[in-house]
């Protein structure tokens, strides 16, 4: 047998040393990679900050606030943060279980009583840890809030009518109905709104004196973003959209400045300028892995650099080069924000952009990371740009594949105003279709208003007048009377046709 | 010295994941192997360990396989690669692995409810019988925690009894909450491939795994060892001595663990599994089936340990524990049954695997040797966790014999039971463990278990008795019976296994 043969020696890593002049310059040679990039990813307006041994290291603006326009991106504009908002909301239950209010493993029930979810044991079994870790077994269910005029309380008072989409807690689901439950535990906890509570309990103690959790507060300033997202394949700007409804996850706006006050309280473990705002033991708890996020091969193979990707509460965690990051991105209508942190290395950042759906923060959290590891490292940009218009391209063709396989010259079953009328979903609500002027509309809540084209047989697309929400497919399915009794709205499920809806819809019609 | 353990503490060790320490980092440039064998041999005679063998798998090849020490100790035969011992726990990567044959055949599906191929299994709960998948059954994640093994050691019920027992087993967690180590749920699943296959378990192995893999001396039951030269004797500590002990017979749990076998045979699945499922050009595993093995699936742990800064992440997959080390995955695992400690651990990214195989349970060696060894290989900085851990295994037993000193001073003196003890004798049964017969024999009360295990019981103090049993293994054990109303005995209670209740009549089911 081989009892000593030689082999090959790997060295695994060694820390970089810390602060140094060489650090210096590469942050100075930062400028103009986040300028490249921006170009790149056709991002319009950037804020940047980087926090390194509790001092803000790194602070600008780059790009402008809305495009065509002169006004530059300083560190003081304002953005919307989005879901990195929810490490607010897990942070705010934070104090108050220091308070003695709740435990993290308490039921919610103990604490909502009135709180439901589809199956009985998991109504019983779901604990705070469970609202924060995306593991409810529940998919997004976003429509209930998303541009519908229903109270965060409604909202979660209807999850009790979204099935499951997988097992409990049996994987990663993304869930902000979830945060929106524990923000009503918040409430219940404090006797105060979600609101005033990330006012009181973080914005004043961190001097975060210009962020705010709405929309409103936006109206008189005068340093603030706007939106953009590609429309019909140009970069334009786009209304804000008003998530109250959503606040606890994910209704933040602020600035990278007043952001990286937060970030230092989190490297602080909980600590502010000498001053506790959550005990470094339930700080802990939410750097602390509860969720597995799975990976596809593809991605495994962008990123050898990372083995395990996982949630904790309000936080994603991972491990990068031989280092957990935390982190947590965020995007809501026209904007696409990034919190992350290195713990080892007392490094963090901000990076908030006013273009939707962008991968560009990410890509600049790994390039300004690998900097403080051991200088620049991949040209982080530039792969993943290159691999999100792969996945765009696959994700078109796959698009395209449907939009070919619309079956031609087929025409409704009914003549167009037979399908008008009022559609029902516990869950969500109503839908209603009406016929006018010869074509049939559709109506969701004060958001979603758009003519129906016909597709095929008895489906429709609806095209929405507000270009951000896109088109939906919808089918209607008669019933034996040869009546449409509901309507599968893509996305959403069934809607059932109220039964005096028909006469009702026809005679105003007629 | 602790004379006897409890029975809690006599359960078999079978896994975990690692515990130790390490902080900065220097590169080695010497043959890693160099010196190897002394530090083996100095670790083996420090640790009281009669005998050792170690393989190290580096890019497919075997690189170092060889015994030291003795089959037995006061014996002269020496192990060598050859020698068969007990592998314990690192059977559960093998029942993974033919769950894996059989998804590969479509025969099921990882995420199949168990019921689906054991109509009969039940647990506590309705909603986990029904939700609980083959995936949670090989991943620790049932709720049920490391409890039950008792309905399985060293007890007369088969695989089927096992499982049906477990039923009346109360979760120790919400399901899939945490992670919590279960035995039960691989036989649970090792017998749902042999149901969904027509083939035991250990033909499946033996078919599917070991023959393909060339793993010709390696077995699935100690009854295969008879008349098999080269075995290696199991050894305990008894007091104070390391002694040769029985074989333990664990036919009863055999997928989660009965699996016997040698560091060159284990070394043949280490590079199948590093081969991502070919072995010598042969496909034994789909790649996608040792992805699945291999992937989180069960957060174990935060991850985080101030002794442990190059590891963030510890995760728990299909029969492996999964860690990030130095930036690189790492998949470990131990076993332990009577007598027998294993270690096995693979760096895929290193094309690095080793297998640690001993024939004593009285040391907690095999996870800071692993590791000392794994960062030899690796040229990370020499740790010697080891000796560390022979430390605390010094300190650990003494802190046990402290433990039990303190035990014997809580005993109260001057009481005595409440009733002649005629009145005691009976039958006694658990729905989860079966009975305890308590007899009088020539004055005495004695407990027996399934006519195998017997044990005097001495007055301790009011209705509380201290029983001595006659398998070492078993330790002793505090017997407490309760007196109903009517002032007759209706109950015992043992520590560790709950209470069992007085038989109405003889001759009742055990």
């Amino acid at each position: 047998m081989p009892r000593r043969a030689r082999i090959v020696l790997t060295m695994f890593f060694v820390f970089a040393s810390s602060a140094s002049p060489a650090r210096a310059q590469q942050l100075g040679r930062l400028d103009d990679y986040v300028t490249r990039a921006m170009a790149a990813w056709e991002v319009p307006g950037l804020g940047l900050a980087i926090v390194h041994r509790d001092s803000i290291v790194y602070a600008r603006g780059f790009g402008v606030r809305e495009l065509d326009s002169r006004e530059r991106v300083d560190e003081h504009t304002m953005f919307a943060i989005g879901s990195s908002s929810k490490a607010f909301t897990a942070l705010l239950l934070a104090t108050l279980i220091d308070d003695g209010a709740a435990k993290w493993d308490d039921r919610v029930i103990e604490h909502l009583p009135w709180f439901q979810v589809f199956d009985p044991y998991v109504t019983r079994e779901m604990t705070l840890r469970d609202v924060l870790s995306h593991r409810s077994g529940l998919s997004r269910g976003d429509l209930l809030w998303y541009g519908s005029d229903m109270s965060r309380e409604d909202v979660v008072r209807r999850v009790r009518w979204l099935e499951p989409s997988w097992s409990f807690r049996s994987q990663f689901g993304y869930q902000n109905i979830m945060y929106l439950t524990a923000g009503e535990v918040v409430e219940e906890l404090s006797g105060s709104t979600w609101d005033t509570l990330v006012r009181e309990r973080i914005f004043t103690p961190l001097g975060m004196r210009t962020s705010s959790t709405s929309i409103d507060a936006l109206a008189s300033m005068p340093n603030v973003a706007s939106p953009h997202a590609r429309i019909e394949g140009r970069v334009t700007p786009i209304a804000w959209r008003d998530i109250d409804n959503a606040g606890p996850a994910g209704s933040i706006n602020s600035n990278v400045r007043e952001m990286a006050a937060w970030v230092r309280l989190q490297l602080g473990r909980g600590e502010y300028g000498g001053q506790r705002v959550v005990s470094a033991a339930n700080h802990r708890e939410m750097w602390s892995p509860h969720t597995i996020v799975a990976t596809d091969t593809a991605s495994e193979r962008l990123y050898p650099e990372t083995h395990f990707r996982t949630y904790g509460l309000g936080w994603f965690m991972e491990d990068y080069r031989g280092r957990r990051l935390v982190h947590h991105g965020g995007n809501i209508d026209g904007m696409s924000a990034l919190v992350a942190m290195m713990p080892e290395h007392d490094v963090g950042l901000v990076i908030l952009t006013n273009m939707n759906g962008s991968g560009l923060p990410a890509t600049l959290m790994r390039r300004i990371f690998d900097l403080y590891i051991d200088g620049p490292g991949r040209d982080w940009s530039a792969e993943v740009l290159a691999f999100t218009k792969q996945r765009l391209e696959q994700a078109e063709a796959r698009q395209a594949a449907r939009d070919s396989s619309r079956a031609r010259d087929t025409s409704p079953s009914l003549a167009l105003e037979r399908y008008a009328g009022t559609y029902e979903s516990r869950l969500y609500g109503t839908v209603v279709v009406t016929h006018e002027g010869g074509r049939l509309r559709a109506t969701y809540g004060p958001a979603f208003d758009g003519a129906l084209e016909h597709w095929h047989y008895d489906t429709f697309r609806a095209r929405w007048q507000d270009p951000q929400l896109g088109t939906t497919i919808l089918t209607f399915t008669l019933n034996a009377r040869g009546e449409p009794a509901r309507v599968d709205v893509e996305g959403m499920g069934e809607f059932n046709r109220q039964a005096d809806s028909v006469s009702r819809a026809a005679g105003g019609i007629r | 010295m602790t004379r006897r353990r409890p029975v809690r503490s006599a359960l078999p060790a079978l896994l975990l994941l690692a515990g130790a320490c390490a902080p900065a980092l220097q590169a080695q440039r010497d043959d890693p192997l160099q010196g190897l064998d002394t530090f083996l041999e100095r670790v083996r005679t420090d640790a009281a360990i009669p005998g050792l063998a170690l393989a190290v798998v580096r890019n497919d090849s075997v690189i170092f396989a060889r015994g030291f020490g003795v089959l037995e100790q006061g014996r002269t035969e020496r192990v060598d690669a050859h020698t068969l011992f007990a592998i314990g726990s690192n059977t559960k990567a093998f029942t993974a692995a033919v769950v894996g044959k059989l998804v590969e055949d479509g025969r099921m599906h990882w995420d199949d409810p168990v019921t689906q191929h054991l109509p009969e299994f039940r647990l506590f709960d309705p909603y986990v019988t029904r939700e609980l998948t083959m995936r949670d059954a090989l991943s620790h994640r049932s709720g049920l925690g490391r409890r039950g093994d008792m309905i399985w050691y060293a007890t007369p019920f088969d695989r089927s009894e096992v499982i049906r027992r477990v039923r009346y087993l109360e979760p120790n967690t919400s399901f899939r909450s945490q992670f919590g180590y279960q035995n039960i749920m691989f036989v649970a699943a090792g017998e749902a491939a042999a149901r969904a296959s027509g083939s035991s378990w250990d033909e499946l192995v033996a078919t599917h795994l070991l023959q393909p893999l060339g793993m010709h001396r390696s077995n699935t039951s100690v009854r295969a060892l008879q008349g098999v030269a080269n075995v290696a004797t199991p050894h305990s500590r008894r007091d104070g001595d390391v002694v040769p002990i029985a074989w333990r017979n664990i036919d009863n749990a055999g997928p989660a663990g009965s699996i016997n076998s040698s560091v060159l045979d284990m070394a043949q699945w280490v590079r199948m599994l590093l081969g991502d499922g070919e072995l010598d050009g042969r496909r034994i595993l789909a790649e996608a089936t040792v992805r699945e093995i291999q992937a989180p699936h069960t957060i174990a742990g935060t991850g985080t340990d101030s002794l442990f800064p190059m590891r963030h992440f510890s995760a728990y997959g299909l029969g492996l524990g999964l860690s990030d080390y130095y930036g690189r995955k790492l998949l470990m695992h131990s076993g332990g049954i009577d007598g027998m400690l294993s270690t096995v651990a693979l760096l895929p990214e290193e094309n690095l695997g080793l297998v640690l195989l001993t024939n004593s349970d009285a040391h907690s060696i095999y996870s800071p040797l692993t590791y000392d060894i794994i960062d030899r290989l690796i040229g990370a900085p020499r740790r010697d966790l080891t000796a560390r851990a022979i430390e605390n295994d010094v300190t650990a037993r003494a802190a046990a014999h402290k433990a039990e000193r303190e035990m014997e001073a809580r005993r109260v003196t001057g009481t005595r039971p409440s009733l002649a003890l005629e009145n005691y004798a009976g039958t006694y049964d658990s729905q989860l463990y079966g009975a305890v017969d308590i007899v009088l024999e020539n004055g005495r009360l004695v407990a027996t278990r399934f006519d195998t295990l017997r044990a005097p019981l001495e007055h301790w103090h009011y209705d509380t008795f201290r029983a001595t049993w006659s398998d070492a293994a078993f330790g002793r054990s505090l017997i407490t019976f309760a007196l109903d109303a009517t002032g007759k005995v209706a109950s015992l209670e043992v520590d560790g296994l709950g209470r069992f209740r007085r038989a109405p009549a003889q001759g009742r089911d055990r």
